[in-house]
């Protein structure tokens, strides 16, 4: 891979990461439960493996502080991050409790994340409740994003009416220089997550998911039907980040979908890396 | 008669690969003391399979490119569908279908505490879905 246009995986969820768990079966079981995962405990190194083949050199791991505590613990993923340069931690916060909740922003934040992912149907919380503005205005001053889950969600106790992407757009409009990603492309609210991104200078959308068919199937769907290849490079070439949602589909898949996409070369350079690099204002990747 | 069983855990490197884990088996038949019986291997995904094959890096291409014209990615397949039981879409029909024909189990008889094979006979994980870490069960039954 040319070192010109690096690759970053925007979305994964490292909750089945061996490292991430600590061997705590319980903490597994949990996993389970919340976001109703079957497939395999695999350790660090595998993924590091599965990303490696898919030309991506680094990766954004969330955690989601869930009401059966954070999947996976802050902790845990603090340990990975410090450790190992291919990855990236968003903090996983509830915003919904004041000073507490700053004042665990700034620890995480100081301890090395880049961001902070909140997945508000899940957490309890609607985005635009201005008990969250204090949070939100500290965030903003820490000059971090915060990636919002929007779209569909296959976690059972969520309501897909309150992940729309519109949802959002109170926070938005109220914190105009804060950093917001927008998950999946909003899908299927994809056009209301996409005009946003158009109107408002700081929202961007992460392609991550799939959600109707195999990779290539969605991601055609998504960027060449719904929305135009057209509309994609003269509106959305600077505002969409590659992501994949792992362990929900596997990133060399998500990249083999994007790579079959007919898209100007530029175009595909910023979405797969270059847009990540500027939002999260890393240097040589 | 003693059965000795061992599970085995592999990463593979790539979305397939051809994993040669014919150390590990005589590393198990040794840990067993066994002289004389079979050693079963067996795998327990339902995305990889097993064969015994000669370990030139021609080969270890030509069975995984073989496997992906036979069993193409692009069709349609009733597999292809929000998979509840995991969470996520199941996307993955070709690679099960593979692994199908490749089959998830060998058996290698051991005689004077040796595997009996070829020359150019060395046994294969066969990666269709990966890397991943995979999990392979070495069963030395004899005396």
């Amino acid at each position: 891979m040319s070192r010109l246009t690096p690759k970053i995986d925007f979305h994964v969820h490292p909750v089945i990461i061996e490292e991430a768990l600590s061997g705590d079966r319980r903490l597994e079981e949990t996993v389970r439960e919340v976001y109703h995962i079957g497939t395999a405990v695999q350790p660090l190194d595998a993924l590091a493996k599965m990303l490696r083949v898919a030309g991506i050199d680094k990766a954004v791991l969330l955690s989601i502080d869930t009401p059966r505590g954070c999947l996976p613990p802050n902790d845990s993923l603090a340990a990975i991050i410090r450790e190992n340069r291919m990855f990236i931690g968003f903090a996983g916060i509830n915003p919904t409790k004041g000073d507490e909740s700053i004042d665990e922003l700034e620890n995480l934040i100081s301890q090395g994340f880049r961001g902070v992912k909140l997945y508000p149907p899940l957490q309890g919380f609607r985005p635009g409740d201005k008990r969250l503005y204090g949070f939100y205005e500290r965030v903003q001053q820490l000059n971090v994003p915060i990636l919002f889950h929007t779209g569909v969600s296959w976690i059972k106790n969520v309501k897909l009416g309150e992940c729309h992407p519109l949802e959002v757009e109170k926070v938005v409009t109220s914190f105009p220089a804060l950093k917001v990603v927008l998950a999946h492309m909003g899908f299927p609210w994809v056009w209301e997550a996409a005009m946003m991104a158009v109107k408002y200078e700081n929202v961007y959308l992460d392609l991550s998911g799939v959600f109707m068919g195999t990779p290539k199937e969605h991601i055609s769907y998504v960027l060449t039907k719904l929305l135009t290849p057209g509309f994609v490079s003269r509106f959305l070439a600077d505002k969409i980040l590659f992501g994949s949602d792992w362990p929900r589909i596997e990133p060399f898949k998500m990249v083999e979908a994007v790579k079959s996409i007919p898209m100007e070369k530029h175009v595909f350079d910023k979405i797969m890396g270059l847009n990540a690099v500027k939002l999260l204002g890393l240097g040589e990747v | 008669m003693k059965i000795y069983t061992k599970p085995v855990y592999v990463v593979s490197e790539a979305p397939t690969h051809l994993v040669n884990i014919t150390g590990e088996v005589y590393k198990a038949l040794r840990e067993s003391g066994v002289k004389s019986g079979l050693v079963h291997v067996y795998t327990t995904h339902t995305t990889t399979g097993l064969t015994i094959n000669e370990d030139e890096p021609g080969l270890e291409q030509d069975i995984p490119l073989f496997l992906s014209k036979l069993v193409p990615e692009e069709g349609e397949y009733f597999h292809h569908h929000y998979y509840a039981k995991d969470g996520r879409l199941a996307v993955n029909a070709w690679a099960h279908i593979r692994a199908s024909l490749m089959g998830n189990h060998l058996t290698i008889p051991v005689d004077d505490g040796k595997l009996i094979m070829g020359s150019r006979q060395k046994i294969y994980l066969v990666e269709l879905d990966g890397p991943q870490r995979r999990r392979i069960v070495i069963q030395v039954i004899g005396e």
